[in-house]
């Protein structure tokens, strides 16, 4: 596995992976913080002379950080569907599969080499961005939730992991990029579609309301009712959904 | 002799497709076996069951004796090169030749490494592989099937993209390993078999027409025939159709093309020519190409 892995992470490296996603996530921790600090301030001159009155509250530590998750769901998270869309299928799409399993690999090794490569550099990438949100926001609000933060990013790291479980039973399932991209948009839309019900017992700790507990968790402090049990059925749908791709791959004949 | 590479009554569907029919096939250690057949034969298919690519429908495959079964080790023994070689554009020759050592858990020595490079004449190392040329991305692919020294090196198809030079580069590694490495040799250039083949077996439509020995194919299959080129081949012809032994004739590029009775010696027709009076600056044995052998059993 260490030696798929470093081939898997040497592809990052050529191809400037290992440097675009850490500078887009830093990048948005610079803008959210300020985003939430100044955006009332540009609203309220924009309004003036309108005759339109709208009172802003003083904007707080808080906001920055919904601002924070709410532009990683935006940005991040359809990135990281494109891009790990695109590293799960680049070997099937550009032929390199004969050559490699010419050789005595492990499937299951193979494809757990690419989801374990990219969710390093993720993770990687967001504990960057969160040392330079963090900071940010201590530098315009004079107050930062340090440890509730890094929870609520934890936590976004887990939805992350899962959305990217998707795109690998999709890499696996289809033949090319636009079908597998197609169909984990779909998946995702769907499962966006089921968190509007989440008065429905069953759908009520699905993985898509983890980020809405992370806010939650950061205003209250506490963990929110139903957190627990949503990160652990992430956590069994994420493993599930490995399995499933592991399971399908290794079944599957390989074209050349 | 130990059979390389042994397939028993190898079946395989695409659907309701049938691919391969049943085949049986032997390679023995240490010849050139030239796998040979048309486009969509089943050639690929075959290589592909052989390196568990495909799932066979039924049948065995053995490799040096050994029946594969779920495991990989087998790999460990086998070289492969596929006809239009992809590798990751971003390495260099010498990375990937390192990578393929360590997905095969072979030592890397980087000695060995430009060594097997300079026999394949890469010697343009340092140009990431995606700058490569057609011929040169073969020539990388037949060192990675090298790098590990394997026992057998399966080719599928190697020359069919490449011009003449790319192509007889290619034949003049296969020659330079012939005796030390078993070589099942996948082509549908029968020139190309002819030339560095001790065996061929022969595929169409999914199944095995003939296994022989390029020689004994020649033997078997030989037909007493002359390509004759006179000064006048019109007046030849007029002569040729008045004959009984003459079964046929048509044109040939070297003159006109003479199948004779199978009884009968070279020289009666000569004599023959002779007393017409017809000058002739041609009269040699035609001895049949592959090619003939293949369209013969084909059709």
């Amino acid at each position: 596995m260490s030696k798929l892995l470093k081939y898997d992470v040497l592809f990052l490296r050529r191809t400037a992976k290992v440097i675009v996603f850490p500078a887009l996530i830093v990048l948005i921790s610079i803008i959210s913080p300020l985003t939430a600090k100044y955006m009332n301030q540009i609203l309220a001159s924009f309004l003036e002379g309108s005759g339109v009155q709208i009172d802003f509250p003083d904007p707080v530590a808080l906001d920055s950080y919904v601002q924070y998750i709410s532009d990683l769901n935006e940005i991040v998270l359809l990135v990281v569907l494109f891009v790990s869309v695109s590293i799960f299928i680049r070997d099937k799409t550009k032929d390199l599969m004969p050559l490699i399993f010419s050789k005595p690999v492990s499937r299951t090794k193979y494809l757990l080499s690419k989801y374990i490569s990219f969710s390093t550099l993720l993770f990687v990438s967001l504990l960057l961005g969160y040392l330079v949100f963090t900071y940010y926001t201590y530098v315009l609000f004079d107050k930062v939730f340090l440890i509730e933060g890094l929870v609520a990013l934890l936590v976004y790291f887990l939805y992350l992991l899962f959305l990217m479980s998707i795109a690998l039973v999709m890499s696996v399932l289809f033949r090319t990029y636009i079908m597998a991209i197609l169909m984990t948009f779909l998946a995702y839309i769907g499962f966006s579609i089921l968190s509007i019900f989440e008065n429905v017992n069953i759908l009520e700790y699905f993985p898509n309301l983890l980020n809405n507990y992370g806010i939650s968790y950061i205003s209250q402090g506490a963990l929110p009712e139903g957190m627990g049990i949503t990160i652990l059925v992430a956590i069994l749908f994420t493993g599930g959904l490995l399995y499933l791709s592991i399971l399908l791959f290794n079944h599957q004949e390989i074209h050349s | 002799m130990k059979s390389a590479i042994k397939i028993t009554n190898l079946t395989k569907y695409y659907d309701d497709f049938l691919a391969l029919d049943h085949i049986d096939l032997t390679v023995n250690t240490g010849e050139v076996f030239g796998f040979i057949g048309k486009n969509g034969a089943g050639k690929t298919t075959t290589i592909n069951l052989i390196l568990s690519l495909l799932h066979k429908d039924d049948g065995e495959i053995s490799i040096l004796g050994e029946q594969i079964k779920d495991d990989r080790n087998y790999k460990y023994d086998i070289g492969y090169v596929p006809d239009v070689p992809v590798f990751p554009h971003y390495l260099t020759a010498e990375e990937y030749l390192i990578y393929a050592c360590e997905m095969l858990d072979y030592p890397v020595d980087k000695q060995a490494i430009q060594d097997i490079l300079s026999f394949v004449g890469l010697d343009e190392t340092t140009k990431q592989v995606g700058n490569y040329s057609r011929g040169m991305k073969q020539r990388l692919a037949i060192a990675q099937a090298l790098v590990h020294d394997p026992k057998i090196l399966i080719m599928d198809e190697p020359t069919s993209a490449l011009d003449p030079i790319g192509r007889k580069d290619v034949l003049d590694i296969i020659t330079k390993l012939k005796g030390k490495k078993t070589i099942f040799y996948s082509t549908h250039i029968l020139e190309d078999a002819e030339k560095v083949c001790d065996r061929i077996g022969l595929i169409d439509h999914g199944q095995i027409k003939l296994v022989k020995s390029i020689d004994a194919i020649k033997t078997d299959y030989i037909q007493p025939m002359m390509i004759i080129d006179t000064k006048d081949n019109q007046q030849l012809e007029d002569i040729l159709s008045k004959l009984d032994y003459v079964k046929q004739y048509r044109s040939h590029h070297q003159g006109v093309l003479v199948e004779l009775s199978d009884d009968l010696s070279d020289n009666t027709l000569l004599t023959e020519l002779v007393q017409h009076d017809i000058i002739i600056t041609r009269y040699i044995p035609y001895l049949p190409t592959l090619e003939d052998v293949f369209i013969e059993v084909t059709s």
